[in-house]
């Protein structure tokens, strides 16, 4: 392939969402052509992001200008964008005052991440890492309510932490290029914790907050989670040559563990939601922070699979109040039962894949990553406790969200994008090897992680044929077979979301002791919020992260890259 | 293909269980027809046949659910046969998917959740669970069957090898797994449609057996056609029927006491067998 048709390739790739977005802006008047503009815009954008991954995959130069993406940057934007794409289908339902704000921080946020995974610039990467904040910040100061806002606060710290990540990494390196540096331990916790927080691991904090929140801002979570998994997997396979990171392991154990507790306490669906996601990109930091070549490999077969179902759990989960939706949204019919047979099973099937159990496309990295742990644990004790709290954490949080399916109001075009992302997922959950050791290896090789060597005995995935999986599926799939054909068919059911924690249970007294001890701070915390504090802390920790990421261009600037 | 009787054995000892289960329910006084277990499951099937079958039918979600439950269930019964390479997180996760496409299952056919709390209760049971089968792994030095059933081959069946400690730190890891196991399982949806309760029923019983046969190759291997693991794993189905009806009768405080005495006992036995 010529160079030049790879250049516009990138570019198409990275600029083309944003492009999209403005198209849609300056159209906004015929809403018909808008939307056709902003969709064939994406779409073709989300077609040369592709093209990139291929490219790559194939060996191919790709370079245009500062962007050089490498095999794992191309495949995560593009995955992200997947994420973003399926948000995009939902957003078309937001309240028209609010509907701008959406589309913009949708476009935006995914040029961002796009280009952000293209180039090895620790000074274009501290660029480009506040955009998908202030393009979530954007949406929720279109909230009246406010509803949204506390989760910015800890997004902004985070964005400050790894903007002070990557200056420090820069003051060692001597350069503002991405390179390998093992030893620079305080980057990699500062740019792994707030990647975490970005990535929605830490409950209470950041994106978990604001998908929490429910309304139109949680919309814009999957740039953010895709944005936070890059910056982990950059940080830790690329700077950190998958170093092993005990402290981070653990910490990643505990964060597991807060979801479940949230899973139990917390009554409300986006919650519930929230708290599966959460799990879910908990095990995803686990792999990195385990290290090695089985916690690169168990990330490598988790990170495209996650933004998949994560997409996919927006698309189908997402139910926003009615305050939030389009008035022709409000007074549509409920949606014919066949899309709810489509949709409910797509959602339980995201949901499993987020919580690592058989088929989901998480499966295979979930257990690959727990027997890096429990192997590890055998010399090391303090990862056995950390193996068992991840299990704890993926098992509470699944049997929290199960009851998110049977509430799917899913209209035909969600539906059907949901069951194919649940076809992609079981695929991806029982052809695991199949599918993705071409990927594993270019991309192991391409970073030079360590190699997995069978007669060194780490845990691998066996390369369980079709045969065996098919053997063991089949049965299942016949009796089930056999009592829907007795039936002769479907029984729709939908049903509310029903919390783990149910309200007589939250009225005993020791949870209700529990719940007054909690109301102080978070009275506090509602007044600071209602006198703009939140908002001003959040400007400071934003501004801080900008003039670190100034820092970085005026070195950039002496030394030549401008 | 030998890992495709996983599933069916899997099921059938599940059948055993729940039969169990409804003997010991019978002798504690609570349920007078302890074959209701088996019988009522022909009846939602005569229902789903029958006339007016369109409100018996399974939803999609209970379908999907119940393929999840049972391909977990089958991966655990495969691994511990020794049909599918199997380790900890393998037979973890299969048997988290046996339960929990149960709950999927479940969640789709009760307006609420019946009985309330069930998943909460199962949710504080995962800690003791967790711990038990972690220990009972580790008893044997190995996170993988094939490592259990080795050295059981060399050294005989794990209920009867010493030394004193570690034995019983298997014992009791096996006893908090039985109990434990039905703790975390679906109920089962009362007056239900027929193929809702009959897909429960397959849920519950792939579950059960499932972990029988897991307990059976950590306690009576090696894994094979062989009397002491036959013998196993049916024990360990009886204990946990019996640990099901029981478990079934505790209500409040004393279910609480119940859940915290597991988590002490799991973490007792994984002293024992550390300790070993």
């Amino acid at each position: 392939m010529s160079a030049s048709v790879i250049a516009w390739t990138i570019a198409i790739a990275a600029i083309g969402p944003a492009a999209a977005g403005l198209i849609w802006l300056g159209l906004a008047r015929w809403p018909r052509v808008a939307r056709a503009g902003l969709w064939a815009g994406i779409l073709l954008a989300h077609a040369a992001s592709w093209a990139v991954f291929w490219f790559s995959y194939r060996g191919e130069e790709v370079v245009w200008r500062g962007a050089r993406p490498t095999l794992l940057g191309a495949t995560l934007a593009a995955a992200t964008e997947l994420g973003i794409i399926l948000a995009l289908v939902r957003a078309g339902s937001v309240a028209p005052r609010r509907l701008p704000t959406v589309i913009l921080g949708l476009t935006v946020g995914a040029s961002a991440v796009v280009y952000g995974a293209y180039v090895d610039s620790l000074l274009v990467i501290a660029l480009f890492l506040p955009v998908t904040t202030l393009a979530a910040a954007m949406v929720s100061l279109g909230d009246p309510r406010r509803a949204d806002v506390r989760g910015l606060l800890s997004l902004a710290a985070a964005d400050a932490a790894i903007v002070a990540g990557l200056s420090l990494l820069e003051a060692r390196l001597g350069t503002t290029m991405l390179t390998a540096d093992p030893g620079a331990t305080l980057s990699y916790g500062l740019i792994l914790g707030g990647a975490a927080v970005k990535a929605g691991v830490i409950p209470g904090l950041g994106t978990w907050r604001l998908t929490a929140a429910g309304g139109p801002a949680s919309l814009t979570t999957p740039a953010l989670r895709g944005h936070a998994l890059i910056l982990g997997a950059v940080v830790a396979l690329q700077v950190g040559m998958a170093r092993e990171a005990d402290p981070a392991a653990v910490a990643a154990g505990a964060a597991l563990l807060l979801n479940a507790v949230a899973a139990v306490l917390l009554r409300r669906g986006p919650a519930s939601l929230a708290a599966s996601l959460g799990a879910g990109a908990g095990v995803a930091f686990l792999a990195l922070s385990l290290g090695g070549g089985v916690g690169g490999r168990g990330f490598l077969a988790l990170a495209p699979p996650y933004l998949l179902a994560a997409g996919a759990a927006m698309l189908l989960g997402w139910d926003p109040p009615e305050d939030d939706l389009a008035p022709r949204e409000r007074d549509r019919r409920p949606p014919r039962a066949v899309w709810g047979w489509l949709g409910a099973p797509a959602l339980a099937v995201a949901l499993g894949s987020l919580a690592g159990v058989p088929p989901g496309g998480g499966f295979p990295g979930s257990w690959l990553t727990l027997s890096l742990a429990t192997a590890r644990g055998l010399e090391e004790p303090l990862l056995l406790g950390v193996a068992g709290a991840a299990a704890i954490g993926l098992a509470v949080t699944f049997l929290s969200s199960a009851p998110l399916s049977r509430a799917v109001r899913a209209r035909a075009l969600p539906a059907v994008l949901g069951a194919v992302a649940a076809v992609g997922l079981v695929y991806a959950g029982l052809q695991p090897v199949r599918l993705g050791i071409g990927w594993w290896l270019r991309v192991e090789d391409e970073l030079g992680l360590p190699a997995l060597l069978p007669a060194a005995g780490a845990p691998d995935l066996p390369p369980v044929g079709g045969l065996r999986f098919a053997a063991v599926l089949l049965p299942a799939l016949l009796l089930v077979a056999a009592v829907v054909g007795l039936g002769r068919g479907i029984r729709e059911a939908r049903g509310p979301f029903a919390p783990m924690l149910s309200a007589r249970g939250g009225e005993q007294p020791r949870f209700r002791r529990a719940a007054a001890i909690l109301e102080r701070p978070r009275r506090i915390g509602r007044r600071a919020s209602d006198q703009g504090l939140g908002f001003g802390v959040a400007l400071v920790f934003e501004v801080a992260a900008v003039v670190l990421a100034a820092r970085l261009l005026l070195i950039g600037a002496r030394s030549g890259f401008l | 293909m030998i890992a495709a009787i996983g599933l069916p054995l899997a099921l059938l000892l599940g059948i055993v269980a729940d039969l169990v289960s409804g003997g010991a329910g019978r002798a504690l006084g609570r349920d007078r027809r302890w074959w209701g277990r088996l019988t009522d499951r022909w009846g939602e099937v005569r229902r789903l046949w029958g006339k007016g079958r369109a409100s018996e039918r399974a939803s999609a979600l209970e379908a999907v659910g119940t393929a999840g439950a049972l391909l977990g269930s089958g991966i655990v019964g495969a691994a511990a046969i020794g049909a599918v390479p199997g380790n900890l997180p393998l037979v973890y996760l299969g048997l988290l998917g046996s339960t929990a496409g149960g709950y999927l299952a479940a969640s789709a056919s009760a307006p609420e959740e019946r009985p309330p709390g069930s998943r909460l209760r199962a949710a504080l049971a995962e800690p003791a669970f967790v711990t038990a089968l972690g220990a009972a792994f580790l008893r044997w030095g190995a996170l993988d069957l094939e490592g259990a059933s080795g050295a059981q081959e060399i050294l005989g069946p794990g209920i009867v090898v010493g030394p004193p400690a570690a034995l019983a730190g298997l014992v009791v890891s096996a006893v908090v797994i039985l109990i434990a196991g039905p703790l975390r399982g679906t109920p089962a949806p009362a007056d239900g449609p027929g193929g809702a309760s009959f897909l429960a029923a397959l849920c519950r019983w792939g579950a059960a057996g499932a972990t029988g046969l897991l307990v059976a190759s950590l306690v009576g291997g090696p894994v094979g056609p062989d009397v002491v693991f036959a013998a196993a794993a049916v024990g360990s189905v009886v204990v946990l029927g019996v640990a099901e009806a029981l478990a079934g009768s505790l209500r409040g405080r004393t279910g609480t006491l119940l859940l915290v005495a597991l988590t002490v006992l799991a973490a007792a036995g994984a002293v024992l067998v550390a300790s070993a």
